[in-house]
């Protein structure tokens, strides 16, 4: 563990609906230019950890910072333009405009004219892989391309943190391979990411550390490999089939 | 379909700009003389303005058949003002289109106010015939004369008759007769009551002790203001009323022994309109009314030319449409008659037409001042029937019942529990379908204007008693409800918001307007021989036609809630609206369920408003206040929750009637209104419904 | 400025067509219509910022009508005041009211909103009505007409022109709002509003702002035909109808288009005078037909030409250029 101040610190942050307590103490830090893993079995709070940090849901206690500012309860237009932008698991493009449309207006957030902001989004658009379709409406996509819109656009805003809600799920093994060759590079030009993910292959070829969430808890943090073989992590969520295939 | 509607829409815009464009008229062929005349006959106030047209061809052909207007045919050239921009472009086309020199027209203060100006501005004449805005000629506008007394008159006269020749019959003095102040709130009724009040304090020094305006339209029942009233025992009630709130009053007042003891009332509408004595028969004596003119209006006070035209006037208006002239009538008509006895002594019909009507003012305004004492002499000669006490001193039977208070308070508490239920057999409808398929849907209130229709219908031609005519309702509107899905709400169940919000608003105007087209903007009436009937505990009344609608609203929502609740289907529909997308995977044929929940909504709907028919007037467009009245309940309820649109019935039903009595009946709605605002801000799952549940699916 | 006419061939079509009218044709009531074509686009227009731009969809627009309406009407008869001051304080109300409608529209979706809209149009109608002591209630307030500019009692030919300013006006905000930076952002919130603001959009900021412009556009138009019809009366101006009128307007015409609220207009309101002109000697029957084929068309457009007339006319032009 590095001793600089890390990009994003969890601190015991609690989040309860009704009765329900969905996100229980959930403590951990996130370092710069890491990526960061969250697995965990359906329901354990992934998603609705992310609403919280990503300032969507206000926790019911503990506290959230991210570079240097204390976030908790902002709203999260106000977290993005800190640099923290978060993608949705439920793909949500802006459907009835253009693909560069859609990717320019991520980047009109940082630049204030819609010349300067079509350029950047051209690029980012090059960047994702998208350059072919930009001109189509977004609702043409197929689920693979959409995802991609979805990066994209999140890339758009210049983020120091990106978060990525299950970006590889639906796609065919060669997006899948695509979709990991972006986040990898995306990585490489110095961005820190935190990756939800239920597809264990693609989590481990681009995590450098995992945090388990079980019933809202986190019940194991670590490398990859130490996370395969914790028996609480086996017994929740990958099963004695994953270790078996992994040895 | 885009191609087509777009040559469409070029076609029809080709026809319009070509006649548009396209000159006409100018003044007519030599030997005729046209003037034009400006009526409502479309919109809210067509009901009148159709009347006044009537009457102006009837005096138009009377007038042809002796001699024309100055030696010429008049010929009468028609535009219609449906609201106040219609007005002003309708006079500006009548003038520069169609060349006319004089206008008459058009009773409403809002179109003659916006149509004088336009005139003024050209230098024409407006001839207003029957707008009692006392502003009207009070503008500076040269041009503008009127044959008709405005509000202040009415108001006037009528405190010159309490004063004059009710307060000696009643042994006081004017200044010791408290009066209550009551008025339908149209521009006519503050019109005519703020006159009264003014010259009733200043003149008089009577002692006002209430004054209260309401909306007749929103009106089904007077119980909180006769109570309040009844603790304030005025002498005279000065009451202006405008249709069913007068046979409201009248009658509810007997069913709460409130004995005033004179009402007072100025106008052709409400009291003075032959739907009040339709309504009560013999109950209806009693009122002093001043019409004018009306039934109580004396032949032989005229002299024989008036005779002889009044007569044939007459006649020629009960063949055309079957009845006693309508004042409307008669105050068009009459004055186009009088435009005509101008024009002839003047034979110009240019500014300078002023001097002339002015040397003829006294010689009409005589007959009125005799019209109000007529009335009077006749009354105080017949011993009047219900409303006027000969001895003074007489105990008011209302205070042998009692402690007042409590009364008081159980029959509001009845009132409120009765109200709820007429709200939550409006209601029941509207909360399966919004429960089941999360459409708001703006026509509500426009098959609940269907369903009164019907029992209108049914009543007049079988004189059918709504009682009955709901067994057929309901099938009928299962129907009906089962078409109106296939045709249109079936494509928007999965549409946008602004889809359905657009469609079922575009549905309201189709039906509201089919049935202004098909039946006319009339105020209509179901009085079936029970809507008086009432049923008494103690000191408390019940009104009956209240009490079954209640009572099927209960036994409506109770079955309801047993099939949604017990039966297969009633499972299904439930399922389907916890999660559509679940309940196909499970094999249910979700838009069968949607044709279905629609159907049942709507025949709910209609056989509400075949019930709710005696107890408010029907019109084209009574659902509006409805269609809100019914959300309220909806939302308050909780989205679908029949149990929880019950109490929210109640809730709104206590809200109009503590606000009636505590702040006075014109504030109800305002208070259902923001309650409605407030728990849509606050509370929107509404209740009892589960918090959150309002982003499921809506 | 070339280049920019090119590219919006039909809204100079348009706005020049009724810019040379009053030079052509002389007749009063064409010029009275033309008036009246112009602001209802300029109010449909007004709406389509609101409803169309930031997709809040309100019935309850009437309520910054009447109160512009109210706001010169009162400042010319109770205060002494001019009109044109009138209408600064009628702007200023219904910002607040648009701040009102502005914060409904962050709680409530789609369809509630709506209905919370109705409903607050409703309450004003009902205010107005019984405060008598200031408004004249149910009366209504006649509005005198004095010649002159400052008093905005222009003839036909000066009110073709201020109405055609006022459009212009609602036309360019429009416009703005299509290719400006807060326009495209306004895009996202009512394509998304989730991800509009995981995007760094303050999207309620936004939705307010768009409100609150609609209304003080709506209001000054609402001012401007104070003046033109000379009466402003509650059940009128605070009507459903009216609130309905600038929504249907814009569907027909091409919701979340510039040119729509007026191509609606002029469709609409001419078909709407011409069949009044021409039916209204007949005694039953045709009267309100209109209106029936208004609500049909609403229901057939909003469901099969979504687009309205504006889409239908880019689609036959983008056809053209491919032939």
């Amino acid at each position: 563990m590095s001793d600089a101040a890390p990009i994003l610190a969890l601190d015991r942050v609690t989040k309860r609906f009704g009765g329900l307590t969905a996100v229980s103490g959930v403590s951990f830090r996130v370092e710069a230019r890491e990526i960061l893993g969250i697995i965990g079995p359906n329901g354990a709070g992934k998603t609705t950890l992310f609403n919280v940090i990503s300032g969507y849901y206000r926790p019911e206690s503990g506290r959230i910072h991210f570079a240097g500012h204390d976030v908790t309860g902002q709203p999260p237009h106000a977290i993005c333009r800190l640099g923290l932008t978060r993608t949705f698991q439920l793909v949500k493009p802006f459907g009835n405009l253009s693909v560069i449309d859609n990717v320019m207006i991520g980047a009109l957030t940082r630049l204030p004219t819609v010349s300067a902001a079509r350029l950047d989004a051209e690029r980012v658009v090059e960047t994702c892989g998208l350059a072919a379709h930009a001109a189509g409406h977004a609702r043409t996509l197929p689920i693979g391309l959409r995802k991609r819109l979805e990066v994209a656009r999140a890339l758009a805003t210049r983020p120091r943190l990106l978060l990525l809600d299950e970006v590889m799920a639906g796609l065919n093994p060669t997006e899948l391979a695509g979709m990991i060759e972006l986040i990898r590079r995306l990585h490489a030009d110095g961005l820190t990411l935190i990756v939800i993910e239920h597809i264990m292959a693609a989590m481990m070829r681009l995590a450098q550390r995992i945090v388990v969430l079980h019933h809202g808890e986190t019940i194991a943090e670590g490398a990859p490999a130490a996370i395969t073989q914790d028996r609480r992590v086996v017994d929740a969520y990958l099963g004695e089939e994953f270790v078996l295939a992994q040895a | 379909m885009p191609r087509l509607v777009f040559t469409l829409a070029v076609a029809v815009l080709a026809v319009v700009l070509g006649g548009e464009l396209a000159p006409v008229g100018g003044q007519a062929t030599s030997g005729e003389y046209k003037i034009g005349v400006l009526e409502p006959i479309t919109g809210p106030l067509a009901f009148e303005g159709k009347r006044h047209v009537q009457g102006l061809e009837i005096v138009r052909d009377l007038i042809n058949q002796r001699g024309g207007v100055m030696g010429k045919k008049l010929v009468l050239s028609m535009a219609d003002a449906t609201d106040p921009t219609a007005a002003a472009t309708e006079a500006n086309r009548l003038i520069t289109r169609e060349g006319v020199k004089i206008i008459t027209g058009t009773f409403s203060s809002r179109l003659c106010g916006a149509a004088s100006e336009v005139a003024a501005r050209h230098d024409v004449i407006y001839w207003e015939s029957s707008c009692v805005d006392p502003r009207f000629n009070k503008r500076g506008l040269k041009n503008v004369y009127r044959t008709e007394i405005d509000a202040t008159g009415f108001g006037w006269y009528n405190i010159e008759f309490i004063a004059k020749h009710l307060a000696p019959r009643l042994n006081l003095k004017p200044n010791q007769i408290k009066v209550a102040f009551l008025s339908e709130d149209s521009s006519y009724g503050q019109g005519v009551t703020e006159s009264a009040r003014q010259r009733a304090k200043s003149e008089f020094g009577m002692q006002e002790v209430m004054l209260e305006y309401y909306n007749w339209q929103t009106l089904n029942d007077m119980t909180p203001t006769i109570l309040k009233m009844k603790q304030l025992n005025p002498d005279v009630v000065h009451h202006i009323g405008f249709g069913n709130d007068a046979v409201l009053f009248w009658r509810q007042s007997k069913e709460q022994s409130f004995l005033f003891k004179a009402l007072v009332h100025a106008g052709a509408t409400g009291y003075g309109g032959t739907d009040f004595g339709k309504a009560l028969g013999n109950d209806a004596n009693g009122v002093f009314a001043l019409l004018e003119p009306g039934p109580g209006f004396r032949l032989e006070a005229l002299r024989p030319e008036g005779r002889e035209i009044e007569k044939a006037f007459r006649d020629a208006v009960q063949k055309e449409t079957g009845t006693y002239p309508f004042g409307a009538h008669q105050l068009a008509g009459s004055g186009l008659w009088l435009l005509k006895l101008v024009l002839d002594r003047a034979r110009l019909d240019d500014q300078r037409l002023g001097r002339e009507v002015l040397r003829d003012r006294s010689e009409r305004q005589r007959p009125r001042a005799a019209l109000h004492a007529a009335v009077a002499e006749r009354a105080a000669g017949d011993g009047v029937a219900g409303g006027v006490h000969d001895a003074p001193g007489e105990v008011d039977p209302a205070r042998r019942l009692g402690p007042a208070q409590i009364g008081v308070l159980t029959q509001l508490v009845v009132a409120t529990v009765l109200l709820g239920g007429i709200y939550a057999l409006i209601s029941v409808g509207l909360t399966l379908i919004f429960g089941i398929m999360r459409v708001v849907n703006f026509a509500h209130g426009e098959f609940l204007m269907l369903g009164m229709y019907l029992a209108f219908w049914a009543f007049v031609a079988f004189t059918a008693d709504p009682y009955f005519v709901v067994v057929v309702a309901i099938p009928l509107f299962f129907v009906v409800g089962l078409v109106v899905y296939g045709l249109v709400m079936r494509g928007v169940i999965h549409a946008s918001h602004n889809v359905q919000i657009f469609t079922t608003v575009g549905l309201s105007t189709v039906l509201q307007n089919v049935a202004l087209v098909a039946w006319s903007g009339d105020f209509r009436y179901v009085r079936p021989w029970h809507l008086s009937t009432v049923l008494r505990a103690g000191s408390t009344i019940f009104n009956l036609t209240q009490v079954v609608a209640s009572l099927i609203a209960v036994a409506l929502t109770l079955t309801l809630v047993a099939f949604m609740k017990w039966t297969h289907a009633g499972r299904v529909m439930r399922a389907t609206a916890q999660d559509r997308d679940a309940a196909t995977l499970m094999g249910i044929d979700t838009d069968r369920v949607y044709r279905l929940t629609f159907a049942i909504g709507i025949a709910a709907v209609g056989a509400a408003g075949v019930l709710v028919a005696p107890l408010y007037s029907v019109y084209p467009t009574a659902g509006l206040q409805f269609v809100l009245l019914s959300y309220v309940v909806v939302v308050l309820g909780g989205l679908g929750d029949m149990l929880g649109a019950m109490i929210g019935s109640l809730i709104v039903a206590a809200v109009e009637v503590a606000g009636s009595y505590l702040f006075g009946a014109a504030w109800k709605e305002i208070f259902y209104f923001i309650l409605f605002i407030l728990v849509l801000v606050f509370r929107p799952a509404g209740l009892f419904g589960q918090r959150g549940a309002e982003t499921l699916g809506v | 400025m070339i280049a920019l006419v090119r590219a919006r061939r039909g809204a100079a079509v348009v706005f020049g067509l009724a810019a040379l009218t009053p030079i052509l044709v002389r007749d009063a009531y064409f010029l009275d219509s033309l008036v009246l074509i112009l602001l209802w686009g300029a109010l449909s227009a007004a709406w389509n910022v609101a409803g169309g731009y930031a997709g809040q969809v309100s019935i309850g627009h009437a309520s910054f009508f009447g109160i512009g309406a109210y706001s010169a009407a009162l400042t010319v008869t109770r205060f002494g005041g001019g009109p044109w001051f009138g209408m600064l304080v009628g702007i200023v109300i219904s910002i607040g009211a648009g701040f009102i409608i502005g914060f409904l529209s962050n709680r409530l979706k789609g369809p509630y909103f709506a209905l919370s809209t109705i409903a607050f149009s409703q309450v004003l109608l009902i205010g107005v009505s019984r405060w008598r002591g200031f408004t004249s209630g149910a009366e209504g307030i006649p509005v005198p007409f004095r010649p002159g500019f400052a008093t905005l009692g222009l003839g036909h030919v000066g009110w073709v022109y201020m109405a055609l300013a006022v459009a212009l006006v609602c036309y360019a905000v429009e416009v703005y709002l299509e290719r400006s930076r807060v326009g495209y952002q306004l895009a996202g919130v009512r394509e998304d509003e989730d991800a509009a603001e995981a995007l760094g959009i303050p999207t309620r900021r936004l939705k307010v702002g768009a409100v609150t412009l609609s209304a003080a556009l709506t209001s000054v138009c609402g001012s401007l035909w104070a003046q033109y019809v000379g009466f402003v009366d509650p059940t009128y101006v605070f009507s459903v109808d009216l609130s309905v009128r600038f929504a249907l307007n814009t569907i027909i015409g091409g919701m979340g288009t510039a040119l729509g609220p007026f191509l609606g207009s002029i469709l609409i309101t001419s078909l709407e005078t011409y069949l009044r002109a021409t039916f209204a000697g007949v005694k039953a029957g045709f009267t309100g037909i209109y209106l029936i084929i208004y609500g049909t068309a609403l229901i057939l457009v909003v469901r099969f030409v979504p687009d309205g007339l504006a889409g239908i006319a880019a689609r036959v032009r983008v056809r053209r250029a491919h032939a």
